[in-house]
């Protein structure tokens, strides 16, 4: 990742020199974030947090120009590495050009920024918020590479309605072109009803060749020729700028159509003593076509003085499956070095199964179905470029820990807790 | 339930004891050629978060900032109604999602005073006792 950001920055250089001679505004920030996440008991967010993972970093290179005063340009790219998710890869994070018509009406054309509840548009950005993680009942990581930008067009603007205060509107129209660290999770998710179906794939083939049921074991390989695509995806967001100074309310509403197929690769192991072989490997091609259907947000932020506080409450319907999420959250910051927060939040991955029944009736602990944070936060801001954040969870529920990738026989934990730090440079 | 009595007591906390305000020191400035003499609190908000950019008649408008810590910090909490870490991390976040660039902003009354001088559409302030001649005055409505 370093030595593409080197050969970026002598991109910029040259660029800003050009810039300079043709009168444009230039502006060129960035960042870089490195961080630490400890969870006990229960794997999150990343393969090795259990033991303690440094596998947390971002770093972004910023450019924007203004060549004309109704047109901006810009682009963004951003090196991220969070577990098995992106690696470092240096990677467009957004880059489009806007067109200024009116206060009410803009467009703009490119990758842009899904407008997904209050933060998701800056997410990645650190050195914005008091926390290191965002609530990941609305925000979750697994979900970030799907939503974070999308490939098209989107119109913009600011409407003001009297003495009821002002809008902000953004509306969206591409496609989600998901990259190959975002498919980790389909993946994942795709090896687990593999795993599901080895069974049925062992009768299927002693069924073929004549034998009873028993003489054949089925065990998944692996999932080749993985692909995830969001063709299409059309959607919005509206704030209020209330008439009440500090208080902002919003809404996001999203609806596409998502597809994913891959091939699964078995090992089938027949009993001896017969005349089939003793190996037959065995390939069956899944497809799922999913309706992106809906994906809902309702916002509220209030900041005053020191004071913010905020509650968002999401909703995602991928096919016959709901999830929901909200959180509330408090922030006080002390002074420009000190700064605290502390949030609320809870997570129900199926709507249909608030309890867990099913997990229940699959063997599984019922609290599978839900994840409750209690997470308490401090920012330390060294001085207008340096800032440290201490945060520590404490979790009820495994809904968003990691499940598939437990040892024979183990469970993830219902009571556990995270720990993570994490230091920013920026310009 | 003690979470919500924490942000109840919160709420009631900024909205019970809010500060008294110091007079204000400050004047709105701005080029001659911008169309207003009087703007309300709201406009001036809308201006300076970068979301209007057009004054009545097309002419672009260019909001500029001057970086002398008690005259900005009145201005940002005042005026905008804003902490200026708030301020700051709204221009930070328009940055690094490409919807904007903050105003720019001046170390000095003079700079600033000439820069309004000279640049149509501009908009500013300066304290009380700074040369304002040449410029426009903007009063709140």
């Amino acid at each position: 990742m370093i030595r593409q950001l080197v050969v970026i920055l002598i991109l910029i250089a040259v660029t800003v020199g050009q810039a300079a001679e043709l009168g444009s505004k230039v502006y060129i920030g960035g960042f870089v974030s490195q961080g630490y996440l400890n969870s006990e008991d229960n794997n999150y967010l990343m393969p090795r947090a259990r033991e303690g993972s440094g596998e947390f970093n971002e770093a972004a290179l910023i450019v924007s120009a203004q060549p004309t005063d109704r047109i901006r340009v810009g682009i963004q790219l951003l090196g991220r590495d969070f577990g098995t998710r992106q690696r470092s890869a240096v990677a467009v994070d957004w880059a489009f050009g806007e067109y200024h018509w009116r206060d009410q009406l803009g467009l703009r054309a490119g990758k842009i920024k899904l407008p997904y509840g209050f933060y998701n548009q800056s997410r990645d950005v650190d050195m914005l918020r008091t926390s290191v993680l965002l609530p990941q009942s609305v925000y979750s990581e697994n979900d970030r590479d799907l939503l974070i930008a999308y490939e098209g067009v989107g119109l913009y603007g600011n409407i003001m309605i009297g003495s009821l205060g002002d809008l902000d509107y953004e509306l969206s129209f591409g496609s989600l072109n998901v990259p190959e660290s975002g498919h980790a999770d389909t993946e994942r998710l795709f090896m687990a009803v593999g795993r599901e179906s080895e069974e049925g794939v062992a009768e299927y083939v002693a069924d073929y060749y004549g034998l009873p049921a028993d003489s054949a074991t089925a065990s998944l390989d692996r999932v080749d020729d993985l692909e995830l695509a969001v063709p299409w995806i059309l959607g919005g967001s509206v704030i209020w700028n209330t008439p009440v100074s500090g208080l902002r309310v919003g809404t996001t509403y999203m609806e596409g159509d998502a597809e994913a197929s891959a091939l699964y690769r078995y090992d089938v192991q027949v009993d001896q003593g017969t005349t089939v072989p003793a190996y037959v490997p065995y390939t069956q091609e899944v497809s799922v076509d999913l309706d992106l259907n809906e994906i809902f947000t309702g916002s509220l932020e209030f900041h005053r003085g020191h004071w913010t506080l905020a509650s968002e409450f999401g909703r995602q319907r991928m096919g016959k499956i709901t999830s929901i999420g909200w959180y509330a959250s408090v922030d006080y910051r002390l002074n420009k070095h000190w700064a605290f927060q502390s949030y609320y939040s809870s997570f129900i991955p199926d709507d249909s199964d608030r309890h867990g029944e099913k997990y229940e009736a699959a063997g599984l602990p019922d609290y599978y179905a839900w994840q409750n944070d209690l997470a308490l936060a401090v920012r330390a801001d060294i001085n207008d470029f340096w800032l440290i954040k201490f945060e520590y969870h404490h979790m009820d529920g495994a809904a968003l820990a990691d499940k598939i990738d437990l040892p024979e026989g183990e469970v993830a934990q219902q009571h556990w807790r995270v720990w993570t730090a994490k230091t920013t440079f920026h310009f | 339930m003690s979470l919500v009595l924490a942000l109840l007591v919160a709420a009631w906390t900024m909205v019970a004891h809010a500060e008294d305000e110091a007079p204000v020191s400050l004047v709105l400035v701005a080029n001659e050629q911008v169309p207003s003499s009087v703007l309300s609190q709201r406009q001036i908000q809308r201006i300076f978060l970068g979301k209007a950019k057009r004054w009545d008649g097309g002419l672009s408008i260019k909001p500029v900032m001057l970086h002398v810590p008690p005259v900005q910090e009145q201005f940002i909490n005042e005026i905008l109604e804003r902490s200026e870490e708030s301020f700051s991390v709204y221009w930070k976040r328009m940055v690094y999602t490409g919807k904007g660039q903050p105003p720019p902003s001046f170390d000095t009354s003079e700079d600033l005073a000439d820069y309004l001088r000279t640049t149509p559409g501009a908009i500013g302030y300066l304290p009380l006792d700074a040369d304002h001649s040449g410029l426009k005055i903007v009063t709140l409505d």
